[in-house]
């Protein structure tokens, strides 16, 4: 979030700034729709609310638009909170493809064609 | 287990050109909806300013998923339609392998914005043509004749709720992004001049025999 000073957007920083929770590294906007998270430990600890949801509902690599399917939560509101819950360490990213990787349109090509 | 990947594919076309029920056929799982926000900020034009206060609308898009083997996983997702601005369609191509545009041929011209979106991002795509009932026979041909299609782009007929049909549009999709990549590597090879290295030098060698 850039530091925003006309009214507009102060209103709308007041909206999500109660599920931002450490403003860490991780970009919400660099989370793509796609990208796979899950849970790198295992217990939820002191999470509350909507991050203990999210962090619940991914033991096994989920990707962020079903993970916000899943638990009824905007994508918005969703990639933020995943964004905090990787730099405080609950959640992990895996790689998304590249889209020019032949290797893995192959395997897809192979899958569809069995 | 290794690491995980996933991808994805976009789904797009005019209203009511059969999106959903394209995701519902291809999908493993009862295709998923989400809501994405569309503020005046992430739309970026100008008369965002004309706006009292801030307008925030939300778009339900839906999804489907593919398990392709145990470490890759493809995600299907349906441009919502309401999204004139596109830029819920920024968030949904960033990145994407490739993407179907359906057609209508009932209303044939409402895939231009599709088509427009995907050529000005370098996105590959196949043109699907979604045979309604009631809807004129339509020849390929023409169609592209009518709608001024390069014929490097794929067209093909598809019935959006039969998975073969579905399926076929996918692999099409697929040969064609597979094209694209390999047009796009001879390009830049060309461009890197006479100094690059020699590819698979080793092969070229003949193996002494014994
Ligand atoms: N005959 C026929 N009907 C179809 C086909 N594909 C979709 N339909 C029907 O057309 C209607 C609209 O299809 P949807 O999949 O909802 O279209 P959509 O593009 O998701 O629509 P919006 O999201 O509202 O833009 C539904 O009633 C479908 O059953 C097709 O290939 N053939
Ligand atoms: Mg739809």
């Amino acid at each position: 979030m850039e530091p925003d000073t006309d009214d507009a957007s102060a209103a709308e920083n007041r909206l999500i700034r109660p599920y931002m929770v450490t403003r860490g590294r991780t970009a919400a906007s660099h989370l793509s729709v796609e990208m796979l998270v899950v849970a790198k430990r295992q217990d939820a600890g002191d999470l509350a609310d909507e991050a203990r949801r999210i962090f619940n509902a991914c033991p096994k690599p989920v990707a962020i638009a079903e993970l916000a399917a899943r638990i009824d939560l905007p994508l918005g509101i969703t990639r933020v909170l995943v964004a905090d819950l990787v730099d405080s360490n609950y959640l992990k990213t895996f790689d998304t493809a590249a889209s020019d990787d032949a290797d893995i349109v192959r395997r897809i090509l192979h899958a569809l064609e069995k | 287990m290794s690491r995980p990947v996933s991808a994805k594919f976009v789904i797009s076309g005019g209203f009511g050109a059969g999106k959903t029920t394209y995701v519902t056929s291809v999908s493993e799982i009862k295709p998923l909806r989400t809501e994405g926000e569309m503020t005046s900020k992430g739309i970026g034009v100008d008369d965002g300013t004309k706006v009292p206060g801030k307008t925030t609308t939300t778009v339900a898009m839906d999804f489907g998923r593919l398990t392709i083997d145990e470490s890759l996983v493809v995600y299907l997702f349906g441009t919502p339609g309401q999204d004139r601005f596109g830029f819920m369609w920024d968030d949904l191509s960033e990145g994407a392998l490739g993407a179907i545009v359906l057609v209508d041929t009932r209303r044939l011209d409402e895939c231009y914005p599709a088509l427009d979106y995907f050529e000005a991002k370098g996105i590959p795509f196949v043109m699907a043509l979604n045979q309604f009932q009631g809807a004129d026979e339509h020849d390929i041909e023409e169609v592209r004749y009518a709608l001024n299609i390069d014929s490097a782009v794929p067209m093909i007929h598809c019935d959006a709720r039969k998975t073969d049909s579905v399926r076929n549009v996918m692999v099409r999709l697929c040969h064609h992004v597979l094209s694209r990549i390999s047009e796009q590597a001879a390009e830049s090879k060309d461009s890197s001049g006479s100094d690059a290295e020699e590819v698979d030098s080793d092969d070229a060698v003949p193996q002494p025999a014994g």
